[in-house]
């Protein structure tokens, strides 16, 4: 249902090309990693799906329509969770659907809903600077999740948190994922939660940006992170992954 | 060398736009002071005039500048050396910080232009009153900051110190005082705009001296012309000075530059 | 917050409201013992709170008169302030073009303009009202043009993101999120206000209270000048922080 196709991207007229020719697909209900080494353009590549940025060359499609502007059928989480701090927890998951019109009531009802969904039932009315890291970010989470989008973008969701509190939003994403059947293109540049999360992980490597390699990831739904990890292939295919972005490394 | 580029046709954007801005305004000012009374209003060509004349020919323009500026430097350097002190006394002494604090607070609120009637019973009308106004104008708002400043340096720092045995003095002087510096500066910045206000809030309202002294002579005798030139002179010092304080300010802060 | 000369036993135990008042008191005590040797140069408290029952009425309708001129000045200042420093904050012609009178008039004392402004208006309500726009509207201006500029482009890249427009992405993100900064500014800016009015009062005024404290020092009378000097202090007092309170308000998401 998404296809990007030979995506170039500058920054400006005669600067470096910053995205090479990326060529990728997402169907529907398929949750696609984006795994590569800080500066190999996956989080332009995602802002370029988003419509925030524009693309130099090539087309994005969503359901075969071009896609070149933010809309209803994408919402995007952020690494550093961009909540309003003005807002309440229940009017910062209601703001998606106020924008784009949702009456009040309704839209309250469904953001209670969500906080609902991510466990946050009792914090409605805190403001993000009263909660914790973890909960703000299942607050992103539910502000996406609400405005019910076909495709959901994740900039490296849970990388401003603590290795505790991202493990545990890790199996909660992999639970909503399956139990609302969500197509997601995930930026992330650890191995482990790219293996443990996704269908599928497309490597990039840097300068230009580009899409090094495609791995599918064997591992049956529901899963969960312990049988994952003591798998064999999880060992086999990390360190796949591994050895390429190593010498990827090497190579500049 | 696209950026170089763009930012150089950005640059040559932005002068324009200013430079013709402002012979738009000049040109309207002119036109619309033309036909007056020279009396009531000035069209800037003759101001120009005025300005080259009392610059250069009569000279006068400097010694009250000199005036001015003697008085407010004098003023504003005591109150920097009383606020300083004061401030870091009450910010290093919790009494000295509860019996001050009330009268920091009232006589920053305080308009202190409200007090010239009261300086005038207790010094005549007299030059010292300026240094007086300058140093009440502009030493709260120094005591108020730097009293904050040093009363909420980070205590982790201080502990950092503590933890290389450094003694009481080595601590104030490398951890408390480096810390206090951003808020030393704010009170610095606000008490130097509220010095030249002082100054020539004085000089204009009671002792008629300096260059606010010169605004009104010539406003008085119907020398609208004339009257334009301290005028001129008194936004250049209050820029100029304005200027020097926010550099001191950044070579006295080099590593919060250095972290953008 | 760190103390590094930590008061020992005594004050520990004292609670500081009651070293305040202390402090206050013997204060006001040393100034009645002093002003009553020398009454020509200070007054003495009781002397001052005599003469300030006496000229009430006066008092009260100068503060009147004096706080009109304010308010009015006042509020086309944060009205203005905030549409200029708006509009400079995000519009770059507005910004590039008025930058340079910004900077020049926020550093120079507008108290230099007061001959002209009297020129150009005379000498009535309008020109205290006019003294106190010019000394209050450039803070308002600054204060309000670094708010805007301040407010995280990641969250106008979020409002984005869940497809705001233009004005959706004004009202939901840049004025909430510019009112901690605007009200820095509304702060400075009253005071500003009331300088600017009694400096337009002291100057060519014929009523209010800057030619109300004009009068009494005229006559060295120091008993009646320092009741409404210091009346005014506590009005300063009172309106920061009721703007403080209105701040906390309007925008309780603040720690």
């Amino acid at each position: 249902m998404l296809s990007i196709r030979s995506v170039d991207k500058r920054f400006s007229l005669d600067g470096p090309l910053v995205l090479d020719r990326i060529n990728m697909e997402v169907r529907n209900g398929e949750f696609v990693s984006l795994l590569g080494p800080s500066g190999c353009g996956k989080t332009t590549l995602l802002k370029i799906v988003a419509g925030l940025l524009p693309a130099t060359g090539g087309e994005v499609y969503l359901e075969g329509k071009e896609s070149t502007e933010p809309s209803r059928e994408k919402a995007m989480v952020f690494q550093h969770f961009n909540l309003l701090p003005w807002r309440t927890a229940i009017n910062n998951v209601a703001y998606g659907l106020e924008v784009q019109g949702v009456a009040k009531a309704e839209r309250l009802e469904t953001a209670a809903r969500f906080l609902k969904l991510l466990d946050l039932e009792g914090y409605e009315d805190h403001y993000p600077s009263q909660i914790s890291g973890g909960m703000k970010q299942r607050v992103g989470l539910a502000r996406a999740l609400a405005t019910e989008p076909r495709l959901m973008l994740m900039d490296e969701p849970f990388g401003a948190l603590d290795a505790l509190t991202r493990e545990y939003l890790q199996d909660e994403l992999a639970r909503i994922a399956a139990s609302q059947d969500l197509t997601v293109l995930f930026v992330t540049h650890s191995i482990d939660e790219a293996i443990y999360l996704s269908d599928r992980i497309v490597v990039m490597g840097n300068n230009p940006g580009r899409i090094l390699v495609e791995y599918p990831v064997p591992f049956e739904r529901p899963r969960t992170s312990t049988v994952v990890r003591a798998d064999p292939r999880f060992a086999e295919l990390r360190n796949q992954v591994w050895v390429l972005l190593e010498e990827e490394k090497s190579k500049r | 060398m696209a950026r170089l580029k763009l930012e150089r046709r950005r640059a040559i954007f932005d002068w324009s736009l200013r430079i013709g801005f402002a012979i738009v305004l000049l040109v309207a000012w002119e036109l619309s002071t033309r036909a007056q009374s020279r009396a009531l209003a000035a069209p800037p060509s003759e101001i120009l005039i005025a300005f080259w004349e009392l610059t250069f020919i009569e000279g006068v323009i400097f010694s009250e500048t000199l005036v001015t500026a003697r008085a407010f430097f004098m003023g504003y350097g005591a109150a920097i050396a009383i606020g300083l002190l004061v401030g870091m006394l009450m910010g290093r002494s919790r009494l000295a910080e509860y019996v001050l604090e009330p009268y920091v607070t009232l006589m920053y609120a305080l308009p202190s232009i409200a007090l010239i009637p009261v300086l005038v019973i207790w010094f005549g009308i007299n030059d010292r009153i300026r240094i007086v106004l300058v140093i009440l104008a502009s030493v709260f708002p120094i005591i108020y900051n730097t009293a904050t400043g040093v009363k909420n340096v980070d205590e982790e720092l201080v502990e950092v110190g503590k933890s290389f045995c450094a003694t009481r003095r080595k601590i104030a002087t490398s951890i408390v005082l480096p810390a206090a510096l951003p808020l030393i500066f704010a009170g610095l910045r606000i008490g130097l705009s509220h010095a030249l206000v002082g100054v020539i809030g004085a000089e204009i309202i009671v002792v008629i001296t300096g260059l606010g002294g010169l605004v009104i002579r010539y406003a008085d005798n119907f020398q609208m012309a004339n009257m334009f030139v301290p005028i001129i002179f008194i936004a250049t010092l209050a820029v100029l000075i304005t200027a020097g304080m926010n550099r001191f300010q950044t070579v006295f802060r080099r590593w919060e530059v250095q972290d953008e | 917050m760190t103390n590094l000369a930590p008061e020992s036993g005594l004050l520990a135990r004292v609670p500081p409201r009651l070293v305040r008042i202390a402090s206050v008191v013997v204060v006001v005590l040393a100034w009645e013992i002093a002003g009553r040797a020398a009454p020509r140069w200070a007054s003495y408290p009781t002397e001052v709170a005599a003469a300030f029952m006496d000229n009430l009425d006066r008092i009260i309708d100068a503060f009147i008169e004096t706080f009109k001129a304010v308010g009015v000045g006042y509020a086309i200042s944060v009205a203005g302030g905030v549409l200029i420093g708006f509009g400079m904050a995000r519009i770059r012609v507005v910004k590039v073009a008025l930058d340079p009178y910004v900077a020049v008039l926020y550093s120079t004392p507008r108290i230099t303009l007061i001959p002209l402004a009297i020129l150009l208006i005379g000498i009535g309500f309008n020109l205290r009202v006019l003294m106190s726009v010019l000394a209050s509207i450039f803070p308002m201006i600054i204060n309000t043009y670094a708010a805007v500029d301040s407010v995280s482009a990641e969250l106008e890249e979020t409002a984005r993101s869940f497809t705001a427009s233009r004005w959706s992405i004004t009202r939901t993100v840049l004025i909430p999120g510019a009112i901690p900064g605007i009200f820095v500014g509304m702060r400075v800016g009253i005071i500003r206000a009331l300088v600017g009015v009694i400096v337009a009062e002291m100057t060519a005024g014929a009523a209010g209270v800057g030619a109300l404290l004009l009068v009494f020092g005229r006559f060295f009378q120091s008993e009646k000048l320092f009741g409404p000097v210091l009346l005014l202090g506590f009005m300063s007092i009172l309106m920061t922080r009721g703007l403080s309170l209105l701040e906390r308000k309007l925008a309780p998401w603040q720690d």
